[in-house]
Order: C-alpha cells, then structure tokens, then sequence
C-alpha cells in the first residue's frame, strides 16, 4: 500500500534529519508545566497563600478587638473558615500529584484528567459557596457588635435576623453563579474538548455517526 | 536503585533515539513555532516525569508514544488553532510532480482529521497492530479496526484527489 511508503519516506525525510541537543532535553525536563493541571495547581497555591495573609490579618484584629467578646468570636469565625481552606486546599493540591499516574492509556488518563479538573472545580465553587455566608453572617454580626449591640441582643432583633436572612438568601446564587462563570471562563473550553475527546475514544461518537 | 544522574543520562539517550516521534507527533498537532516550542518542553517534561514508572515492559518508543498522547490530548493547554487546511487548497501543479511533496501531502492530510483520529492514524502508519493502538489509547480493538478501515477510505480518497489519482 502506497500510503506506508509514503509514510516511512515523511519519517525518513522530514523526521530523521532533526537533531535534539541533550541541553535542549535537559532544559526542557527542568522547565515549568504548561497543562492544565499544573495551572490549576499553581491557581490553589495561590489561593492557600491569600488564606495564610487573611489568616494573620484577621488574627491581628483578634487581638486588637480582644476587649469585646462578640467582635473576637465574629472574627475568629471567619478566621476558622480561612485556617479550612487553607488546609484543604493543600490537602486538594496534593492529591491531584498522587493520582497523576502515567502508567494507563491515553482513555484513562484523560478522565483521570477531567475528574481531577471537576472536583477541584467544584470543591472551590461549595467552599466558595459555604465560606461566603460565614463571611455575611459575621461581618453583620461584627459590625453589630462594634456598635456596642450583644449577641442576645441581636438574636432578637427580628429586624436584623431577616436582614441576615435575606443577605444570605440573596448571595447564595449571586456567589454561586459568579464562580461557576470564573471556572467556566477558566477551564470551560478545556473540560469540554476534554470530554468530547474522552467520548470519542469510548466510541459514543461513533456509534452516533453510524446511527 | 538508579541515581538520578544515571536516569537523567538513560532518558537523553532513549529520547535522542526516538526524536523522530516527538517531532512528528507534535508536528501533527500544532503549527506555529511558538506552541510547537511550549508543547515540545511539555511532553519531554511528561516523559521525564514518568520515566521512573517505566519498567520496560514494552519497546521505549510505544511508552513514548503513549506518554506523548497522553501530553498532547489529555494536557494541552490552549493553543493558537492552525490554519485550517483544504484539499482543494492544495496546489495540483505543484503537488503531483515531486516525490518530497507526495509525502508532504500525506502528512497534511492526517493533520486535517480531528484530534484522536490523527493520534489513531499516525499509530496504524507507523506500524502499531489493532490490538496495540487498543491498549494504547484505550479503545476496543473493535472500534480501532472500523475506524481504521474509515480513515483510510477517506485518506486514500482525499489523497488520489490531491495527487490526480496518482496512487
């Protein structure tokens, strides 16, 4: 068949003659990742970073509010929510090297691939969700309690508590909607040409074009 | 238990035999010289990484290969899309007459089919049986077989166009 000729001369001609210099090779096993992975990756150091500085801020103002109660528990709060996340993201981080294995077809690996990319995606997006209430409630609690108002006091104001009710009804899906646009912004395109090739090889495309 | 020296100088000499696949695979998937650079660096930084799980239970160069698709579709970054290539684009004057552009064509062609399509070719052509490609990309020795069998229907029939039925 003459399209093996054809191929073996392409290797033979425009393949062959190409010369890699073993500095051009060394430098490239020391060069940084350009996948997506490694970009996420590098996206939750970062953020761990940020917690770690919001984390010694909010510990200062611990200390400079130590005088009222309320405002220390407010803030340590949300300080808690930062030392969480702080961990957990370290802890997400990794796990994504752990489970890089390479060993597996090219089908495996690029699932393990997508569902690396998904659940990074989403715990972001939940804890996003989750810290972000923590965050309103005690902001407005804080504040309350700057005004020289005491937890009691506040839990029965029917006024403030539907306020914080509201708040938080209202940045729900306002928080929710504006990471799962940063992801899909993000990585949207990514995770889509992901599966689409990943349905491919399965065959699911194929089966639909011979249907 | 190999020093990393000694890895470091095994993985040039394999990578220095097998060249002619990281230039040819990452021919196939892009075209501008800067993506061609990035994704060069990436898939020798892949292959280094996982050349300590190599345990030569297959040749280096289907491991390679293997690790090179894994990089180039499991991996790949956003890269700048090719200029789209037609058949009917290619110059017939021009394309039928040497040798050198025979094969040229042929390459185009390949580059023309979408992403896993061209990773499935390129393994047939370079001589991998159905059941090998199976286990490398993890299709059913089946769903190669047929889609070989498409392929190169469409390739034989896209190139006899090209080369003026010259096959």
């Amino acid at each position: 068949m003459e399209l093996y000729k054809e191929w073996q001369e392409l290797n033979e001609h425009l393949f062959q003659n190409q010369s890699l210099k073993n500095e051009e090779i060394m430098n490239a096993i020391t060069s940084e990742s350009s996948s997506a992975i490694n970009k996420i990756k590098k996206g939750l150091k970062m953020k761990s970073y940020w917690c770690l500085l919001f984390v010694f801020g909010f510990t200062i103002m611990m200390i400079l509010a130590r005088d009222n109660i309320g405002s220390v528990v407010a803030i340590g709060v949300v300080n808690l929510m930062y030392i969480i996340g702080f961990f957990q993201i370290n802890k997400e981080s990794k796990r994504m090297d752990s489970e890089l294995a390479k060993d597996i077809n090219v089908l495996d690996s690029m699932k393990r691939n997508a569902r690396l990319i998904e659940r990074s995606i989403n715990f972001e997006r939940n804890f996003f969700v989750f810290g972000a209430q923590v965050i309103v409630l005690c902001t407005m609690f804080y504040r309350q309690f700057g005004m020289g108002e005491t937890f009691e006091m506040l839990i029965n104001d029917t006024g403030f508590l539907t306020f914080a009710l509201v708040a938080c009804i209202v940045s729900v899906p306002f928080v929710y909607f504006v990471g799962q646009y940063l992801n899909n912004k993000s990585f949207g395109p990514y995770i889509s040409e992901l599966k689409t090739n990943i349905n491919k090889l399965e065959g699911v495309e194929f089966l639909k074009n011979m249907q | 238990m190999k020093q990393d020296s000694e890895l470091k100088e095994e993985f040039v000499k394999q990578i220095k035999e097998n060249e002619g696949i990281i230039h040819k695979v990452i021919g196939l998937y892009v075209d501008n010289p800067e993506d061609n650079k990035d994704l060069y660096q990436e898939v020798l930084l892949q292959a280094w990484k996982s050349y300590k799980n190599f345990k030569g239970k297959s040749k280096f160069s289907t491991w390679l290969y293997r690790v090179y698709l894994n990089t180039v579709l499991a991996f790949k970054r956003k890269l700048k899309p090719s200029e789209e290539l037609k058949i009917e684009n290619l110059n017939h004057e021009t394309t039928k007459e040497t040798k050198k552009e025979r094969y040229e064509i042929l390459y185009y062609l390949i580059k023309q089919l979408d992403e896993v399509d061209r990773m499935i070719m390129s393994l047939h052509l370079d001589g991998y049986a159905n059941p090998e490609i199976g286990k490398i990309t993890g299709m059913t020795n089946n769903h190669v077989t047929v889609k070989i069998h498409r392929l190169k229907t469409k390739i034989v029939e896209q190139f006899k166009k090209a080369t003026d039925g010259t096959i």
